[in-house]
């Protein structure tokens, strides 16, 4: 039972980029089944982030689809990292043209770019469309692009 | 957990971190749509929306505390309430005045962030190591911004130096305990502000001479976080407004 709503989470994406589900975010801590009722843990990528509301809502009908009768959607206070995200997330983010995060230990580097590969990128803001991108520029072919932020 | 004779004074403590925060916040909003450029723009509703999460990270342990409502805290206080410091309710100023008292901010948010993780108080230190995650990326924009007006043109040297006069007696206020901190830092619970203004001054200090600016001797320091000036009122006139005009509203 507790599979089918492991499943159900992975269709619940993360608004902000919609090629990857929380699951593989690493944003999901456990679930529990008792009868009818589920309990899911969940952390929090950033702490300003504005999709959290709506993420717990689609959490709530993920699972309800999936056969709960009740819902109870606890948020746990442990920091998130990027190193807790799985490897699939990793190259879906590449895929998606945006540099996935580096190593923690490479934290404050620059990664290379997502089009040719480069090194020779040039930071262009810390910030980005959204709280967890950076935007960078490659210097060798010039492809403008955002980098996940390795926190 | 937290043994009860500290409860109200970490109450406290969350409350004065939070009120910075959102304070900080409501002033960097300001800029949305009125940054020098567009990625500046970005950059500061990113900076506004962080320091806005960390004030409910902050309200939502004082809850766990008190069972206070982070939002009745936020909007339905009264200025007088308010326990932020002086240096976040002043107007935005021009662009140097904004990253100048940002860098300061950021600095003092890095340093005592820092000291926070290794808080005997669990949900104290897993919310410190949380936001210091972010705030370091604040701190390099800050700093840089710093760097570039202090050594950019004439004019922004001027601008980046008045700011630096206005804003740097202030800060020390960020450093002064509140009558429960010392039962707080004692138990572990809080880093020692205090111990901490030496080694904040010399970072900081450093930094602005790198950046060619002179942070001005003495100047006046708020005395408490009771202390506010008028801008405080109209600020949070602005802020409180919508909610204040329709408390019962479900989805604005």
């Amino acid at each position: 039972m507790v599979e089918r709503y492991w499943e159900a989470l992975k269709g619940v994406k993360d608004p902000e980029i919609p090629v990857l589900n929380i699951v593989e975010m690493g944003m999901v801590l456990g679930v529990e089944a008792e009868g009818e009722k589920v309990r899911v843990r969940f952390r929090p990528t950033f702490s300003g982030c504005p999709a959290l509301r709506l993420i717990r809502e689609e959490i709530e009908k993920a699972l309800r689809e999936a056969g709960a009768k009740e819902v109870e959607v606890v948020e746990a206070k442990a920091p998130w990292s990027t190193e807790d995200m799985a490897e699939e997330a990793r190259r879906k983010l590449l895929g998606y043209g945006v540099a996935p995060p580096l190593p923690l230990p490479l934290a404050g580097k620059d990664p290379p770019c997502p089009r040719c590969g480069s090194q020779e990128v040039v930071l262009k803001n810390t910030f980005g469309a959204t709280l967890c991108k950076m935007l960078y520029q490659c210097a060798a072919c010039g492809e403008v692009f955002e980098a996940f932020k390795t926190v | 957990m937290l043994e009860a004779y500290l409860k109200d004074a970490l109450v406290a403590r969350l409350t004065a971190w939070a009120d910075d925060e959102v304070v900080l916040a409501q002033r960097l909003s300001e800029w949305v749509g009125h940054a020098p450029i567009l990625e500046e723009d970005i950059a500061i509703a990113n900076l506004a929306q962080d320091e806005l999460g960390h004030a409910k990270v902050w309200l939502e342990l004082r809850q766990e505390l008190d069972g206070s409502d982070p939002d009745r805290l936020v909007y339905f206080r009264d200025p007088l309430e308010f326990q932020n410091a002086v240096l976040v309710e002043l107007p935005k100023g021009d662009w140097a005045f904004t990253m100048v008292r940002q860098y300061l901010f950021d600095a003092y948010e890095n340093l005592w962030l820092k000291e926070a993780t290794r808080s005997v108080y669990a949900p104290l230190a897993e919310a410190a190591s949380r936001i210091l995650k972010e705030e370091r990326f604040h701190l390099k924009h800050s700093s840089l911004w710093v760097e570039r007006l202090g050594q950019g043109t004439e004019e922004s040297h001027r601008r980046a130096q008045e700011a630096l006069e206005t804003l740097f007696p202030y800060v020390r206020q960020l450093f002064q305990p509140l009558p429960g901190d010392e039962a707080l830092v004692e138990a572990g619970v809080v880093p020692d502000l205090k111990a901490l203004e030496a080694p904040y001054l010399e970072e900081v200090t450093a930094h602005m001479v790198r950046s060619g600016l002179r942070p001005p001797e003495g100047g006046y320091v708020p005395k408490s976080r009771q202390e506010h000036t008028e801008y405080l009122w109209s600020l949070l006139a602005e802020m409180q407004s919508v909610a204040r005009w329709d408390p019962e509203a479900k989805a604005w």
